[in-house]
């Protein structure tokens, strides 16, 4: 038996551990920034090197091997404390690990790497380490003389090493399209089973013990399956949060300040579709702290704080949400320039406004308190921006601000986007599902105080505001006979409180999301199906993207007062 | 249907550690591919509880990993009575005589430098049975 093994067929997996190798060398060396390194450190360091390299070899990818053995030289003289760790090898090592990043990025796009920015990173790095170590030697392998003497046949009879074998430490890779494929197959199930449990409560034999019993227990395993499938795409947010460390450490070098990131709850879990998704408003959230609340060493030091700024990026669990901070100890939201700015941009506030109000004017669009577009954060997007990325993803963003003494963004989102926890609504003929997490509270029309305003429609009295009535069927063209008692559901999107107007609320339930946008298109106002029990579809409805049909989304600030130009 | 390319009765079974998750599907898509059977660990301390409570015929280490590496679970294994004579082969980076010497001293059986073939490391096994 001689196999022909391919070898290519390791490279996505060689791919996947190449990548974390080089996050491994990244965040250790942006940690020797703050603080001298540990032993241990070093050792990982070079570890994570040594396992590029000799993936690379067996793999083949000789440029990415040869590159990385001047970085291994490197870091065992550091290892043997032959080397010190100054900013210039800091430097040295992020710049290798992008160059390494790029051959590895090129191993699963298929590209050839850049010998010539691969030879310029090796005469870099052998300017560090004393000597050049030689590449292994020729000899590949051999039997050492005293060999043991071929072992005795073993008895098998105890064996129960199947079961183990191949494991990966207790865990395995599995495609994310897999999982995939097995969520929408559970979502599927969950459909049929409360169809079925439907269909039981209007039969004959739900009399039946043993049928009831049987359709009890459908019930209960379609719910316990759908949450350990669920469970199987849940990743720690610190792989995310991670990356911030190099974002950190070259915005804050490129703007001439200090500041280093600390990680709280990295060890939270959320569905790994989210974390990609949450890279951008991070990244610009991190950004912003950097850019325009940590203030530059010396305005710090006079101010009697340390001349290194933090930023903390914590996540924790409430109330089935996961819940991100993002804070810095720089100066704080300024509340007059704000205000100048929103006046500036023609967006009005109703005076007098506390605190929270004015800082909630940044997410207005096209609102930026920077003197000048800078590099860093001035890339044409705003906080607007942000906080649509994650009311896309069902979540919400605020600000909390303390002069001089820094600001905190805080993020609130489900973990998943697969399941959403509902309230079924009527409109004439029709059901709609309302996010559980938007609703604030239900008030049947008849006990509200309504107005009529000039050119906006109808206001609602809400706890000492009014706030604008989204009327659902004129929105969706559904014709609805006049109901006797309609309710107006009150309800927070992209910070805006706003109430729906339905026929009647049903129950509250999990549903099961299915896009629309990939089986149809995107439709305003709807963020996706489901299939209720009854085997109708309903629409769940994009609240956020509502406002903005009617036009009472962030932009146009609430109010009794509006006397601005909006039509 | 293909025949077996082995048989079920007289496969022996192997030991593959390394904390690499590459090179150790690829060592054992090599080796079982070659009809031996295979169990995997990742790393020193993960290899001596599997070798405590299972019988393997050969034992094949990296020897950079983390927790303990290879050299040191050598040792460890040459110290239990079942592993005392069981092969045991290091795969290492370096070759040079530095690390043979190293290998040597904790009685392991042989070595295989990185990067090596999958024909180079089966041949290296057939010599062993």
């Amino acid at each position: 038996m001689s196999p022909n093994i391919d070898v290519s067929r390791f490279h996505a997996s060689f791919y996947d551990e190449a990548r974390e190798h080089v996050e491994t060398i990244e965040s250790l060396c942006l940690g020797f920034e703050i603080r001298p390194p540990e032993p241990e450190e070093l050792d990982a360091m070079f570890r994570a090197a040594h396992s590029i390299k000799g993936g690379a070899a067996t793999f083949g990818f000789p440029l990415l091997a040869s590159t990385t053995h001047a970085l291994e030289s490197v870091l065992d003289d550091l290892r043997a404390g032959a080397l010190a760790v100054s900013g210039q090898l800091i430097g040295a090592l992020l710049h290798a690990c992008d160059v390494l990043g790029v051959q590895i990025a090129g191993i699963h796009h298929g590209t050839d790497p850049d010998p010539g920015r691969a030879a310029e990173l090796v005469r870099l790095l052998q300017s560090f380490s004393e000597a050049s170590r030689p590449a292994s030697s020729s000899e590949s392998c051999g039997l050492f003389e005293e060999e043991p003497a071929p072992a005795p046949r073993l008895d098998h009879r105890e064996t129960t090493a199947t079961a183990d074998a191949r494991a990966d430490g207790g865990s395995i890779r599995v495609e994310l399209a897999k999982l995939d494929a097995l969520i929408n197959l559970v979502g599927e199930m969950v459909i049929a089973q409360s169809m079925l449990s439907e269909i039981a409560v209007g039969e004959i034999n739900a009399r039946d013990v043993r049928f009831r019993t049987a359709i009890k227990s459908i019930e209960r395993h379609t719910r316990d399956l759908r949450e350990r499938v669920m469970s199987v795409r849940m990743v720690p947010i610190g792989s995310v949060f991670a990356r911030f460390q190099r974002v950190v450490h070259d915005v804050a070098a490129a703007l001439g300040k200090s500041a280093q990131l600390r990680i709280e709850g990295g060890e939270s879990e959320i569905d790994k579709v989210l974390t990609e998704r949450l890279v951008d408003p991070l990244t610009h959230l991190v950004r912003n702290s950097l850019d325009h609340g940590i203030e530059d060493p010396a305005v710090r030091r006079a101010a009697g704080k340390p001349e290194v700024g933090t930023i903390l990026l914590r996540a924790s669990h409430h109330s089935g949400q996961i819940v991100i901070e993002i804070a810095d100890d720089g100066a704080g939201l300024d509340r007059e320039r704000i205000l100048e700015k929103a006046a500036e941009r023609g967006i009005t506030i109703d005076e007098p406004a506390s605190d929270e109000q004015v800082w909630d004017l940044i997410f207005a669009p096209g609102f930026s308190t920077a003197e000048a577009v800078s590099d860093v954060s001035g890339r044409g997007v705003g906080m607007d921006v942000v906080r649509r990325n994650v009311s896309a993803l069902r979540g919400s963003v605020e600000v909390q601000s303390t002069t001089g003494a820094g600001t905190r963004t805080i993020i609130r989102m489900p973990l998943t986007l697969a399941i959403l926890d509902g309230l079924s609504v009527s409109v004439g003929d029709e059901t709609f599902i309302v996010p559980l997490t938007a609703i604030v509270e239900s008030v049947p029309l008849s006990r509200a105080k309504i107005a009529n305003v000039h050119g906006r429609g109808r206001v609602m009295e809400f706890r000492d505001d009014w706030i604008p009535i989204v009327p659902l069927c004129d929105l969706f063209g559904i014709l609805s006979p006049e109901v006797p008692n309609p309710i107006a559901m009150v309800f927070e999107a992209d910070g805006v409180r706003a109430a729906l107007l339905v026929d009647a609320l049903h129950n509250e339930q999990q549903v099961v999301i299915k896009s629309v946008e990939a089986h149809f298109r995107a439709v305003p106002g709807v963020a996706g199906a489901t299939v209720l029990g009854t085997g109708r579809v309903a629409l769940i409805l994009d609240l956020a993207g509502l406002l903005r049909m009617a036009g009472f989304d962030a932009g146009r600030r609430s109010g009794k007062e509006r006397t601005n130009d909006h039509a | 249907m293909n025949a077996p390319v082995f048989k079920p009765n007289t496969q022996r079974r192997i030991l593959t550690v390394d904390d690499s998750p590459s090179m150790r599907d690829m060592i054992s898509f090599t080796i079982e591919s070659a009809g031996y059977q295979v169990v995997v660990a990742v790393d020193g301390i993960d290899a001596l509880e599997k070798a405590r409570s299972n019988a393997f015929d050969l034992i094949l280490t990296d020897q950079n990993m983390p927790r303990m590496d290879g050299l040191t679970l050598v040792r460890e294994l040459r110290n239990l009575p079942a592993y005392a004579r069981i092969p045991i082969l290091l795969i290492t980076t370096e070759g040079d005589d530095d690390m043979k010497a190293k290998g040597r001293a904790v009685k392991a059986s042989g070595w295989i430098v990185k990067p090596f073939s999958p024909q180079v490391l089966l041949d290296l096994i057939a010599r062993l049975f």
